[in-house]
């Protein structure tokens, strides 16, 4: 599992560790039942406070990609536990869409250009599902 | 919970140790036993402390299936090393020799409960080379009959991973690389231990002498501290500035490989049993530590002072990117400063 942290980045800390937890299992580095640190463990290993891990492994277990089991630490959820409702997780990507454009915006680049590089990434990464589809 | 995908090592060949315990119980179920029956014995085999038969019972019933199921596990790793061609697993018999050596006792016992009160541990030469020899040789046979199928290789990571690993790496504010291999086995295998090991600390202190407390005691409660610490595996960790070995969920450091002294890096494959006579932390050929639990793939970093260590893993190739981008910048950071 590859995670970094960058003070610079405007995200709070908990919400770069779940970020980088979310990319390495679209990425299919981590797979479902794949272990994780345990919070004690990335936190001394990342310098950061005890609670920052536990808040972004409680977020990832809410949002049902992590699952906790005693003696077995905290893992990727098998199988990983699709949305609520469908409905509700396309508004939120939505609504992360906007962010990521006014951020954009905001930097010098423009919606098109968003647009192809979100193609492009798109293209070299496939997800989860799509892989265990074409194997 | 799978410990394996499948067994590649057919169960028959434990047929005889089966036989051997099947027979055993029969003989327990049909048994009349006394109120009193010695559980533990001294070095001249006469009784130093007694139980009732239901822990008498339960002891007979767990400790062969213990045997087999350490045999099981044995033979399904032996299997899984057999990727060329069949090997003879002299494994294979010890099971059945075990359970055949404690069926002698066990039968001489229930046979005539008062011999063994009066004169001591003992047991019959003539039922011991049938049980445990003949358990030993049907197992010889059954193996040398098993039929061979060879395993299949290690899937090998796409290198799209390994370059996208360093890419990010390069390009990252503070990263960590973190790995870790956790098998099913070793989470039995460690609590299980250590409560063994515990029973056993508390059986030597209610029932031994003083020189058994003092040796004995020290070292089964070593024994099940290290095997708690296990618990949790073998994680490889990646930082700016060393590479890190480290064990179980306590964290203890079994290496710490300064990115400095690292002289090369590379993707191996390699036997456990063959290179290293098996898993775990281990010193094998070619002066080589090696840290792995499962696999027969890792990766191995050479020191400048041509130390060598093999760290297993299950996706290598990202792995020894890793490593290598984290020495990339640690080169650019000295340059820079």
């Amino acid at each position: 599992m590859l995670i970094s942290l960058d003070d610079g980045d405007p995200r709070p800390l908990y919400l770069q560790i779940a970020a980088a937890v979310k990319r390495e299992i679209f990425s299919g580095a981590l797979k479902p039942g794949d272990p994780l640190p345990s919070v004690r463990e990335l936190s001394a290993m990342l310098e950061v406070n005890l609670h920052t891990v536990h808040k972004a492994y409680r977020m990832l277990r809410d949002e049902g990609i992590l699952a906790f089991r005693l003696g077995r630490g905290a893992r990727v959820a098998s199988p990983l536990r699709p949305p609520a409702s469908p409905r509700s997780a396309r508004l939120a990507v939505r609504e992360r869409l906007r962010d990521l454009l006014a951020e954009a915006w905001c930097l010098g680049v423009s919606p098109r250009e968003v647009l192809d590089m979100l193609a492009e990434e798109a293209e070299k990464q496939k997800a989860p599902q799509e892989r265990s589809g074409s194997a | 919970m799978k410990i394996f995908p499948r067994f590649r090592h057919p169960l028959w060949t434990h047929a005889a140790g089966a036989a051997v315990y099947a027979f055993m119980l029969y003989r327990l179920a049909v048994a009349r036993l006394p109120e009193r029956i010695p559980m533990h014995f001294d070095l001249s085999g006469r009784p130093n402390r007694w139980g009732s038969p239901s822990e008498f019972a339960l002891f007979v019933v767990l400790l062969p299936l213990f045997f087999l199921a350490f045999g099981l596990v044995i033979d399904e790793l032996w299997a899984g090393e057999e990727r060329d061609r069949k090997r003879f697993n002299f494994f294979a018999p010890l099971d059945e020799f075990f359970i055949g050596l404690f069926a002698t006792f066990f039968l001489s016992y229930v046979r005539d409960p008062g011999v063994v009160e009066k004169a001591g541990l003992a047991a019959d030469p003539l039922l011991m080379a049938a049980l445990a020899g003949g358990a030993a040789a049907a197992a010889v046979l059954l193996e040398l009959m098993r039929p061979f199928e060879p395993s299949p290789p290690e899937p090998h990571a796409s290198a799209a991973g390994a370059a996208e690993t360093r890419e990010r790496i390069l390009s990252a504010a503070r990263p960590l690389f973190w790995q870790a291999q956790d098998p099913a086995w070793m989470r039995i295998l460690s609590p299980g231990l250590s409560l063994l090991l515990l029973a056993a600390s508390v059986s030597i202190l209610l029932s031994g002498g003083p020189a058994a407390v003092l040796a004995g005691v020290p070292l089964c409660l070593a024994g099940a501290a290290f095997m708690l610490v296990c618990w949790g595996g073998i994680r490889v960790i990646v930082n700016e500035d060393a590479v890190e070995v480290r064990l179980g969920y306590v964290g203890a450091r079994l290496l710490r490989l300064g990115l400095g002294e690292i002289a090369s890096v590379s993707v191996v494959d390699f036997s456990p049993l063959r290179d290293f006579g098996g898993w775990g932390i281990r010193y094998g050929r070619k002066k080589t530590w090696g840290y792995f639990l499962r696999g027969r793939r890792g990766v191995l970093l050479v020191s400048a002072a041509g130390k060598r260590y093999l760290l297993g893993s299950d996706d290598p190739e990202r792995l020894a990117a890793a490593i290598e981008a984290m020495r990339e910048r640690a080169r650019t950071r000295a340059s820079d400063a």
